[in-house]
């Protein structure tokens, strides 16, 4: 009752917001917070409920950026179709890499989707007849606009595209929520809590850990075409090995293996390293002492510990 | 049912286990015993497809399944209720126990459900408890009744016993017991050496990897060696 309260609230709020901040930098920074946010909940699927973690959740942003970007400029696709088509693209990507990936797990398990990251940032920078390379893609087409008859919601306009971020945003969390609230989600908590028992208990863990994977990746590559499409212009660097630390550092800092975690830590990602620019040339070094001291302190993250906080202040009261 | 022969195996380059060859026949309980470090568990694991041998056969209900993955292997009937408490321990106990069945058609589970209730009233208190927050000898009867669960024909134990009150052991010997007289096949490891004499029908002595004696549970217990080795006479 009080969560879907939540869940509307929340809605409400970031359907006003652009209404009542009139910088465009603000709306700027919170459709990135919400593409990021995507990324991020894409990265707990693997990391937070499966407990694998996955370092090449940048590498499936590029590949659904670029998918985006190509078929709707070059292959003749309308901009919405190609933005559906591009998750399906990145989840071809991701049975091709995950198929051998999985069979090896922990720590070795990231080292190998690093060296993914790292194969597709290099693959984006060298086949330069179809990325052209470093310089970038230019001119990416908007979504087409949509006509309502009495109005026209054009997608160059920033606060539009606010919208459309918006209404994936929500689409993302309605289906990762469907998801890990499933039998199947039951099972990938099984695989994270111990995976020789969840075998011996007659789980195939591998095939769950491939949907994991490949649901986490074509996530990634959903928001990496809802970028494409916002920014207009695309090169390698966003989806270098760095976006992937970004996206499991989001899932850390918000609370790994909860619904809201990743909101919270996508948004901080791309926020604090703004707000921190008050401390000009130490900006760097604020942000890397605000995460260290997080995670010693809040090891399980920032909702968790939120949750935790209330519940046993709302228990004093009712037991004084 | 079960008939494991020459059974080699290892961790890398080093043998553990030199050719152990045993089997267990169907509504037996077989205990397999022997001081820490003889290879009994790393045969168990074996046996679930948790690890694959060197060499030899390990032959289930008439087929081989040697180097078979454990989910399919668990779906042949073989169940396993591992070593030290193992229970999904953020999962509740309900949770655990449907876990146990997911090889099984979800419509004949509840009646089962309410049959581990019964064989193990305090579970049905903890029934919306988190694993994890249970005592050890709950914890264990967790994991038993999880890989009763999924009505096994062959049910491992391995090490029921291990870290667990004394006053505790006393009840998981009655459960085995109880479990033993539905007719269920079991494959015990156990330190616990008179315990598993008392519980097993046969037994196999293994050391170093190998096996040095085997006779029914009477033999054993009468045997010097194992008297004076395990019984502490």
């Amino acid at each position: 009752m009080w969560t879907r309260f939540a869940i509307v609230a929340v809605i409400a709020a970031a359907i006003v917001f652009p209404l009542f901040v009139t910088v465009n930098y603000f709306i700027h920074l919170a459709i990135l917070a919400m593409i990021f946010m995507i990324v991020a909940q894409g990265a707990n699927v693997i990391q937070g409920y499966t407990g694998y973690v996955s370092i090449a959740q940048g590498a499936f942003m590029g590949i659904g950026a670029y998918a985006s970007a190509l078929l709707s400029m070059r292959a003749g696709f309308p901009v919405w179709l190609s933005m559906l088509a591009a998750p399906i693209f990145t989840a071809v990507a991701a049975a091709i890499a995950g198929y051998p990936a999985l069979r090896i797990k922990g720590h070795y398990f990231a080292i190998m989707t690093l060296a993914m990251n790292m194969v597709v940032f290099t693959v984006l920078v060298n086949w330069v007849s179809l990325t052209q390379g470093e310089p970038g893609l230019p001119s990416i087409p908007s979504p087409e606009a949509i006509n309502l008859g009495f109005t026209e919601i054009a997608f160059e306009k920033r606060r539009a595209y606010y919208y459309l971020a918006l209404a994936a945003l929500v689409l993302v969390m309605w289906i990762v929520a469907a998801v890990v609230r499933s039998r199947v989600g039951r099972v990938l908590l099984a695989i994270r809590q111990n995976e020789p028992f969840a075998e011996a208990a007659g789980i195939a863990c591998w095939k769950y850990k491939l949907f994991a994977f490949i649901f986490s990746a074509s996530l990634a590559g959903f928001g990496g075409a809802i970028y494409a499409h916002y920014m207009g212009f695309i090169n390698p660097t966003p989806f270098s090995a760095d976006a992937s630390l970004n996206a499991i550092l989001a899932v850390i800092l918000g609370g790994s293996g909860t619904l809201t975690g990743p909101l919270v830590g996508g948004a901080l990602t791309v926020i604090l390293p703004e707000a921190l620019r008050v401390a000009e040339i130490y900006r760097l070094i604020a942000y890397g002492l605000l995460l260290i001291l997080v995670v010693i302190f809040l090891p399980r993250g920032l909702v968790p510990a939120v949750v935790d906080g209330v519940r046993s202040i709302s228990r004093r009261r009712k037991t004084p | 049912m079960l008939e494991v022969s020459d059974l080699r195996i290892g961790y890398g380059q080093v043998e553990v286990v030199h050719g152990v060859s045993f089997n267990v026949r169907k509504g037996e309980c077989v205990a397999l015993i022997g001081p820490n470090g003889a290879g009994k568990s790393t045969i168990l694991k074996t046996v679930c497809g948790l690890m694959s041998p060197l060499g030899g056969s390990i032959m289930f209900g008439g087929r081989s399944t040697a180097g078979e993955p454990g989910h399919r292997i668990a779906g042949l009937g073989i169940s396993m209720c591992p070593e030290g408490r193992q229970v999904f321990s953020e999962m509740t106990v309900m949770e655990n126990l449907q876990l146990g069945a997911y090889t099984r058609r979800r419509s004949s589970i509840k009646d089962d459900l309410d049959e581990m209730m019964t064989l193990f009233p305090r579970l049905r208190e903890r029934a919306g408890q988190d694993a994890g927050t249970l005592s050890g000898g709950e914890q264990e009867m967790v994991a038993i009744a999880r890989a009763l669960m999924a009505r096994p024909k062959l049910c491992i134990f391995d090490e029921p016993s291990l870290g667990i009150a004394p006053r505790v052991v006393d009840e998981i010997e009655q459960t085995l017991l109880a479990i033993k007289a539905r007719g269920v096949t079991i494959l015990l490891v156990e330190q616990s050496v008179s315990m598993a004499l008392r519980v097993a029908d046969r037994g196999y002595v293994i050391e170093a990897g190998l096996i040095v004696l085997e006779g029914s549970s009477a033999e054993l217990a009468g045997n010097k060696n194992v008297q004076n080795a395990y019984l502490g006479f």
